[in-house]
């Protein structure tokens, strides 16, 4: 195909500007035009994240923070609650004379309470708070591509 | 350097459009909503049966585009760019003042896309250059995607996407 002439180009002809005014004009006169409604916002992408991917990615953040908020308060608290049960229902069973506990069952005891003070202290704080933050809204690696 | 060429230009000013009026990696582009934010109003209409669309620019006025209501939404999403294709050719030329009279009418005979007036093919380039990007495409194409697949994804006829693989010498 050959290239046109680059160089300014002027409008089309007077004839043509008549013609689009007549049918302008008559397009008004029938109680035209009707203006033209938008499209549906554009949702696919080449490289970028999707709008329903952002969504679901902060729903799946915001049941994450709802989780780490029951579990990061949660799991003191009934630790806490156990402890001070079975403590009190211990010592009582012991003044009361209704156990009898050696002295290996007693430091069995004591040890496996800090075990599991230390234990759910350290998953709470690894796990639930990694140093490196959840990441949650990084990219994945792999490029993505969507295509319905 | 070399002067570009009118197509080039046409491909240019495409990617200007994309880049200040549209995301860039957002498909389909929606032309309607390009002409929106420049402020130029269009309508659907009642036209002749041998005219897909019209870009008017009354002095004093905002520039107009019309379009035929009777024609299927990929058309007229091509008729849309293609008449932005006008609107940013006189612009790139400085010929869209306030008091511009400025009129094209797109008709359906096969000389309006044999490419033998220079604003015409300015328009037609830019209008494929504006809905299907050539990095876009040839990303794509590089996966895998067939024209039916391509044409889906741009929301342009199969036909037109076979002639932009063809133009950008990639094969169908």
């Amino acid at each position: 195909m050959t290239e046109p002439p680059n160089e300014a180009v002027p409008g089309e002809s007077a004839a043509d500007r008549a013609l689009a005014d007549e049918l302008i004009a008559a397009i008004a006169r029938s109680g035209q035009p009707q203006e033209k409604e938008h499209q549906v916002e554009p949702t696919r992408s080449l490289t970028k994240r999707t709008k329903e991917l952002d969504e679901l990615r902060m729903a799946d953040h915001q049941l994450d923070l709802t989780l780490k908020r029951v579990i990061g308060y949660g799991a003191p608290l009934a630790l806490a609650i156990q402890l001070v049960i079975v403590n009190v229902v211990l010592i009582t069973a012991i003044k009361l004379e209704l156990l009898n506990f050696s002295d290996r069952l007693a430091i069995a005891w004591l040890t496996s309470t800090i075990v599991e003070v230390i234990g759910v202290v350290l998953v709470v704080a690894k796990y639930l708070f990694p140093g490196t933050g959840s990441r949650w809204n990084e990219e994945p690696e792999k490029e993505r591509l969507r295509v319905d | 350097m070399a002067t570009p060429t009118l197509r080039e230009r046409a491909q240019d000013e495409a990617a200007r459009f994309l880049f200040t009026c549209w995301d860039e990696d957002q498909f389909p582009v929606d032309p309607f909503l390009i002409a929106d934010s420049l402020e130029i109003d269009v309508f659907l209409a009642n036209l002749p049966d041998d005219v897909a669309g019209i870009f008017r620019k009354k002095p004093n006025e905002k520039p107009e585009i019309y379009i035929a209501q009777g024609d299927i939404e990929r058309r007229q999403r091509f008729t849309c760019a293609h008449e932005l294709g006008h609107y940013a050719h006189l612009k790139l030329e400085g010929k869209l003042e306030h008091n511009s009279d400025e009129t094209f009418i797109e008709r359906r005979d096969p000389a309006s896309s044999l490419g033998t007036n220079p604003a015409e093919v300015f328009a037609n380039e830019f209008a494929a250059n504006l809905l299907m990007p050539a990095v876009a495409i040839r990303t794509l194409h590089a996966r895998g995607m067939d024209a039916y697949d391509l044409s889906r994804f741009f929301d342009v006829s199969p036909t037109s996407m076979d002639y932009r693989l063809k133009n950008l010498g990639l094969p169908r």
